[in-house]
């Protein structure tokens, strides 16, 4: 186990590397002139690009300014923001908390959801509820997000006036030690319903798929030889491996779950790391834009290995490494 | 998978398929007319899609009416024909870089998958870190810093710059899984009698790939292209409403979601049509996908899946 581990920790850093180059070539030597972008207004004096050249190190040779890059990033340093002249790695941890508690959420109304309509199609199949649920997984697949944000709100915050209709909330609790605010619970109603129903629809899918294919397995007969009830036979023996497959769509499903959510975020104003990317692209601020998503791609590629850890931990039969292989 | 034996073994799948199938073909055909037939809307009408059309003495977005069935956005321009237009353009871009994928995943998974062997592992370790990729976050990072299109030295020929570089980006991230689908249906068959009778009788190894292993594998790569359409201008939709896909004045609906959004809550029409064109547009391509994958799967029509 590991050693598993290690190789699989081992195997992210080509991942992140790549990643680290293509922004960085993207950032650095694409666009025209980032002097410019910083000089603002001064931009047309060359005194002051070359001044700026100097202090940003734009004017070594592009091989150095790509190894010192590699050397920030190695230390956790991601650059300063153009605009807010501060260091990204700030606004990150500033903004990464909502982003987290509403991609949290999002993944905890859709397993719940997704999970109780796969086990009620799976239960019938072939009747109404079965292909209202295959249904709603086409649908889920099919759906602007950012769309389906703005008619919620267009239904439940200005017409109904239920919840409301964007923001953070400024009342929320603040957690204790790591000062992070959390957001009012009805501000966080439409924007995780929104998210969630990206992902609802697939698990649903794959929980009906897997308690199908379960269900005439032999064990599962077994169990209830042995007398155990049938509530018991489901949750602990049925449910349990048909939930497999629904960790693997949270982690193959995990970049469109955080594109959703930057669209989501930029929908409801709700001041995660999606609307500062939003933001900072309206002001060419790119440090904090390509900072943020390379932060959201160490994220994603993180998640997918605790998604395949997950799997030892959910499948008796997957075993990584050690002797314990039967 | 064990068949489920409670039901009768076709009718309920056989029936749903072919539903999908059908309803996916009707609503992908429509949009594709409205695409073709968008010019000769503008030239019937007598106004484009960046023609204001209400009159100067009231102030749009004006409400749909009988002239404007879609209403006008901010600038009085028709939804009805930007949307069209717009047709035009998320076909493209799903279209255009779905080919672009396929023909580096085509070309990888192939080559990977009949030379086996060390080229195999190297393109394979390739396509694995495309495919770990956050993929429109990277599209995302990608397109913003390209200031402008239209000023690049290598896009400004291209007909439209700022959808364009969409579409190659797209393109350039969307091959992987196509070549893992390829490389996975080589290994499968490559060693079966046909492939081995075609060796045997002294074709190059460019023939066996070409002529007997590719139309073999032509079923899932069918499904997965269909599927990968909608997954592009779903992604193009996404791109362009955050502000670094297509750039006003293009009809691009993502772009239509966004201009409508600043007032979109007292004059919710101009974000509605747009969005349900998205939705509706990809959801035809998913059925499609699904009910050629379900009609082609032998296994999947007589067992629930």
């Amino acid at each position: 186990m590991t050693t598993y581990l290690v190789r699989r920790l081992l195997g992210l850093a080509p991942v992140l590397l790549a990643a680290a180059t293509i922004v960085w070539i993207f950032v650095f030597l694409v666009p025209g002139d980032p002097a410019r972008l910083i000089a603002g207004g001064q931009g047309l004096d060359p005194a002051v690009l070359e001044s700026v050249r100097a202090e940003w190190g734009l004017d070594d040779p592009a091989p150095v300014q790509y190894l010192r890059y590699l050397g920030k990033l190695l230390r956790g340093d991601l650059g300063v923001s153009y605009i807010q002249r501060r260091p990204v790695v700030a606004i990150i941890r500033e903004h990464f908390p909502p982003t987290f508690i509403l991609a949290v959420s999002a993944v905890l109304l859709a397993s719940a959801g997704g999970i109780l309509l796969g086990s009620l199609a799976a239960s019938r199949t072939g009747g109404l509820t079965d292909r209202l649920v295959l249904l709603l997984a086409v649908v889920g697949a099919s759906m602007p997000v950012f769309w389906l944000g703005l008619m919620l709100m267009l239904l439940f915050a200005a017409r109904l006036a239920w919840l409301p209709v964007l923001g953070y909330g400024m009342e929320g609790a603040v957690l204790p030690l790591i000062g992070v605010r959390l957001p009012e619970l009805d501000h966080l109603v439409l924007p995780a319903v929104t998210l969630s129903l990206v992902l609802m629809g697939s698990i649903a899918r794959l929980t009906r798929t897997g308690l199908i294919a379960v269900g005439a397995s032999e064990y599962l007969l077994t169990a209830s030889a042995k007398g155990a009830s049938s509530a018991r036979v489901f949750a602990l023996h049925a449910l349990k491996n048909a939930l497999i497959p629904v960790v693997t769509i949270i982690g193959l499903d995990f970049a469109s779950l955080l594109g959703g959510a930057v669209a989501t975020e930029y929908v409801f104003a709700w001041p995660g790391l999606g609307k500062t990317i939003v933001r900072a692209i309206a002001l060419k601020d790119l440090p904090v834009v390509e900072g943020c998503v390379l932060f959201l791609t160490a994220v994603c590629v993180l998640v997918n290995l605790a998604v395949d850890l997950l799997y030892v931990w959910l499948d008796p039969r997957v075993h990584y490494g050690g002797a314990a292989a039967a | 998978m064990t068949p489920d034996t409670s039901r009768p073994a076709v009718s309920p799948f056989r029936s749903r398929s072919w539903f999908s199938l059908s309803l996916g073909i009707i609503i992908v055909a429509v949009f594709v007319l409205c695409a073709a037939l968008a010019p000769a809307l503008s030239r019937w009408v007598g106004y484009g899609p960046f023609d204001q059309v209400t009159p100067r003495s009231v102030i749009p977005p004006t409400p749909p009416d009988r002239d404007h069935p879609l209403g006008t956005d901010s600038l009085g321009r028709d939804l009805l024909v930007r949307l069209a237009h717009g047709a035009r353009i998320s076909l493209a871009v799903g279209v255009l870089a779905e080919i672009m994928a396929l023909l580096i995943g085509v070309g990888v998974g192939a080559l990977a998958g009949y030379a086996g062997g060390r080229a195999d592992a190297l393109l394979m370790r390739l396509t694995d870190l495309v495919f770990a990729f956050p993929a429109p976050l990277l599209a995302l990072a990608v397109l913003a810093a390209v200031p402008d299109p239209e000023s690049a030295a290598i896009l400004k020929h291209l007909p439209q710059p700022s959808v364009g570089v969409v579409f190659l980006v797209l393109g350039c991230i969307g091959w992987a899984g196509i070549a893992r689908l390829v490389r996975a249906e080589f290994l499968k068959i490559r060693e079966l009698e046909f492939a081995q009778a075609a060796r045997a009788i002294g074709a190059r190894g460019a023939r066996v790939v070409a002529r007997h292993l590719l139309p073999n594998t032509l079923g899932p790569l069918v499904v997965a292209a269909t599927l990968g359409v909608g997954g592009n201008i779903l992604v193009e939709a996404w791109l362009s409403f955050l502000g670094v896909g297509a750039r006003p004045p293009l009809p691009s609906w993502g772009t239509m979601v966004t201009e409508g959004q600043a007032y979109f809550l007292a004059r919710p029409w101009v974000c509605v049509a747009p969005g349900l064109a998205i939705f509706a547009v990809v959801l035809g391509f998913n059925l499609l996908g699904d009910g050629v994958g379900a009609l082609l799967d032998p296994r999947r029509r007589s067992a629930p899946a």
